[in-house]
């Protein structure tokens, strides 16, 4: 199966998932181009839904999905999409009686690669990169929480995916692996779709040229992380008073408040200054304002 | 198409990799090897049923192992997938677990059929239809299958957990609980199990048609295994495609069983032209005066009948009445023409050097000879006082590697089944004493009246110059066996080997 020639990798119109009587996602519009792509959203917002759509994981109940042109409702598209995807769950379950490389061969395997020396190639070579080459012989059981997690981005690099979701993969990763990660995820991004979920904000102010926030099923954002930041610019403060009721705040460790003003651009109150939002302030300004509006 | 066909076929040689050299296949294997010969000891001479036997019960012991060496894999595969999305889908992920189980299955058990093979003396006598030897195959593959079934239902290790807790308490109710109503529920459980192994009546490997029922249940029970195995944890049309497949096959299934049952019960006899490969000539040959007609497949045998039959034939006048010796199958009631008072039956093993079988040859063969009127499978007649009845033991040419103890059983055994006189237990021992060309000639001079039964023991001996100092005329007790032997006087038994035939008919007068 072919697919045309200049479709973009994600192509998603109107779509639709319900669990039960429960919609999760109403109704979702987007397209996707090369670059990394952040969805943020609180919990529940649909952002693990629609990762699994888009990993053919979950069937969508309503809408247009199309991945690389294809449709994943199609066998035979589903599978030619499968081939150039790379899907990193929120929750990898994997054998815990494999070594790392046996797992890794075994997933190669299901990936469709081909002779077993390829597959071997293939394989250091996503240990290489997620840095788990010395563990190779160890058994998955015995490896811990962030070493699971890297074995999980290990696994969805196999093939060298041209498109890569990637589900909260920064859990459980310490700050020396964590930019490791922004630095193999900015390398992907040049020749790779990766959109990755996560509520990491300072992951996805590193690494996302594109920004999409969810909330209850919709998108209520999408645009580049200066687009949002700039959306809270005048209504971020900082100062020593109580801000009162109404707002956002949070103490800060010189006993300051930092206090986030949704519906204006008034000060909270006396001796709170105006500060430089950070992406942090306008995805909780943002989702906010939209709660508000709701 | 085939980028998919090709991934398939390398997941099955990587799940087959895994699972042979699974370490419960290697021990199970070891086990199973070790069991199988220690039972080959049973029999001394091999046949083709034997080696099928043994491929039998090879194959119960690669499913029991092979159920072990797939759980953790069908486990993965249920509970721990680890990606969700790849191009090889559950289904193919789970058939080609399937594929691999039978592969290694198959192998192992084919590693055992040409291992058991090597080890016996060929050709095997018997018959082996073709169509009967994939059967331990699909026995070997169906305990894999069940393991996937099983942990794909469970999505767990407690069928493997059952199991390894099923088989020493298996050994611990054959030590403790089987005589008690445990004892009795196990054994119908048993049974069961049996039955559901192999429900049909005949079992051999020999009947084409036999054969052929065995076969298509073996595939249709292991093919219904492995559509429960792909139904597991499925929705909408996949489930119900699978299951319904699944109670299809299982339906044709019981259908072949009962169809089975019913071809071939028990008792029927069925003609040579059954067995397979059967030229559809006459079974039988003649050796000096002796018939021997025996099983397609057993022809070889003829000689071994003969060199036991054929030396002791010799020892009696020429007039003296020839066997006709018919081979029947333990595993179905052949059909056979014996004809009245000359036939004798002799079953599909044969265990030459050991005494016992021989003696139960030459005991029937006399027993037509002295017109003892013998049918087979009757219960024998009384010649209570008869010097007919010492001639057999007399006959029997018993190897010397038997203990004296030994040798006295045998000729106990024979001489129960006609309620002997103390005198005649007096007279066969002292016939062994005689040298054996007078005690040729007496009986070639007194034939008539030996195979006529008015040849009584006392006379017999007086003829010989024996005297015998106990009664003729009343049946022996158990105290008297130590007039055969010192050895067998409630040394075995207590109060003596049993005098069971006391009340049968006496043996016919009429030559």
């Amino acid at each position: 199966m072919s697919a045309p020639a200049a479709a973009p990798p994600v192509h998603v119109r109107g779509l639709v998932r319900h669990y039960g009587t429960r919609t999760a996602l109403k109704g979702v519009d987007l397209s996707l181009g090369r670059g990394v792509t952040g969805l943020l959203g609180r919990n529940g917002a649909g952002k693990t839904t629609l990762l699994r759509c888009l990993a053919t994981d979950l069937e969508a109940s309503a809408g247009e999905v199309r991945l690389f042109g294809l449709d994943p409702e199609r066998a035979a598209g589903r599978t030619e999409i499968r081939r150039r995807l790379g899907y990193l769950p929120q929750n990898p379950d994997f054998y815990p009686h494999f070594t790392v490389f046996g797992l890794l061969d075994y997933m190669a395997v299901l990936k469709e690669l081909g002779s077993r020396r390829d597959r071997h190639d293939e394989v250091r070579r996503v240990l290489v990169r997620t840095d788990l080459y010395d563990r190779r012989h160890s058994r998955v059981r015995r490896l811990s929480g962030g070493m699971r997690q890297r074995l999980a981005l290990a696994a969805a690099l196999l093939g060298g995916p041209e498109l890569l979701l990637l589900d909260e993969p920064t859990v459980g990763l310490d700050p020396e692996q964590r930019i490791r990660f922004r630095s193999l995820v900015s390398e992907l991004a040049v020749h790779s779709t990766v959109v990755l979920s996560t509520h990491q904000i300072e992951d996805v102010a590193a690494l996302c040229g594109r920004i999409l926030c969810l909330d209850r099923g919709r998108v209520i954002f999408d645009g580049t992380p200066g687009d949002l930041v700039e959306r809270a610019r005048g209504r971020v403060w900082e100062g020593a008073g109580d801000p009162g009721d109404g707002c956002t705040s949070w103490r800060l460790a010189d006993g300051r408040h930092r206090v986030l003003t949704p519906h204006g651009t008034d000060s909270p109150g006396g001796g709170f200054t105006a500060v430089e939002p950070s992406l942090e302030d306008a995805y909780l300004l943002y989702t906010g304002m939209d709660r508000g509006r709701g | 198409m085939r980028r998919h066909a090709a991934a398939f076929l390398r997941l099955t040689w990587f799940n087959s990799r895994r699972l042979a050299t699974s370490p419960f296949l290697l021990l199970g294997a070891a086990a199973a090897g070790a069991m199988v010969w220690s039972l080959r000891g049973i029999e001394r001479t091999g046949t083709a049923e034997s080696w099928y036997n043994e491929l039998s019960t090879l194959a119960v012991l690669v499913a029991l192992a092979m159920f072990a060496a797939v759980t953790p894999a069908a486990v993965r595969e249920a509970r721990h997938p680890g990606t969700p999305v790849a191009p090889l889908g559950r289904t193919a992920r789970l058939l080609a677990l399937l594929t691999a189980a039978v592969l290694v299955s198959c192998a192992a058990q084919a590693a055992g059929t040409a291992v058991l093979y090597h080890t016996y003396d060929h050709p095997l006598p018997g018959v082996v239809s073709p169509y009967a030897v994939p059967v331990p195959f699909a026995t070997a593959a169906s305990g894999a299958v069940t393991g996937i079934a099983l942990a794909s239902w469970t999505r767990s290790y407690l069928p493997l957990l059952l199991l390894a807790l099923g088989g020493p308490g298996y050994v611990l109710y054959a030590t403790l609980a089987a005589s008690s109503r445990m004892g009795w529920t196990m054994g119908r459980m048993e049974q069961v199990a049996y039955q559901l192994h192999n429900p049909f009546i005949v079992q051999t490997p020999s009947l084409t048609g036999v054969s052929l029922l065995s076969l298509a249940y073996a595939l249709l029970v292991l093919a219904a295994l492995a559509a429960l195995a792909l139904a597991a944890r499925r929705r909408g049309a996949v489930l119900f495609v699978s299951l319904g497949t699944a109670v299809a096959l299982l339906a044709g299934a019981a259908g072949t069983a009962l169809h089975g049952r019913h071809t071939y019960p028990w008792g029927t006899p069925i003609p040579d032209s059954e067995v397979y490969g059967h030229s559809g000539a006459s079974p039988c040959r003649e050796l000096e005066g002796i018939t021997y007609c025996p099983l397609p497949g057993y022809e070889s045998w003829t000689g071994l009948w003969h060199s036991v039959l054929g030396p002791a034939m010799a020892q009696l006048p020429e007039e003296a009445r020839k066997p006709v010796l018919w081979q029947d199958s333990h595993a179905y009631t052949r059909e056979m023409e014996l004809p009245p008072g000359r036939g004798m039956v002799v079953y599909d093993h044969a265990d030459p050097g050991s005494g016992y079988w021989e003696a139960w040859l030459i005991a029937d063969a006399a027993r037509i000879a002295l017109n003892m009127d013998f049918t087979p499978h009757r219960a024998p007649c009384r010649a209570t006082g008869q010097a007919r009845i010492t001639v057999a033991p007399w006959l029997f040419d018993l190897p010397d590697t038997l203990s004296a103890l030994e040798k006295a059983e045998i000729t106990a055994a024979y001489l129960t089944d006609h309620t002997p006189a103390p005198a005649d237990l007096e007279l066969v021992r002292a016939l062994e004493e005689l040298p054996r060309e007078r005690v040729r000639q007496a009986l070639h001079l007194h034939w008539d009246r030996l195979v006529s039964g008015e040849l009584g023991s006392v006379e017999l001996a007086e003829e010989l110059g024996v005297v015998l100092e106990s009664p003729a005329d009343t049946p022996m007790s158990a105290s008297d066996w130590d007039l055969l032997s010192p050895l067998l006087s409630s040394q075995q038994w207590g109060e003596g080997y049993p005098v069971w035939n006391a009340d049968a008919d006496v043996c016919g007068r009429a030559s």
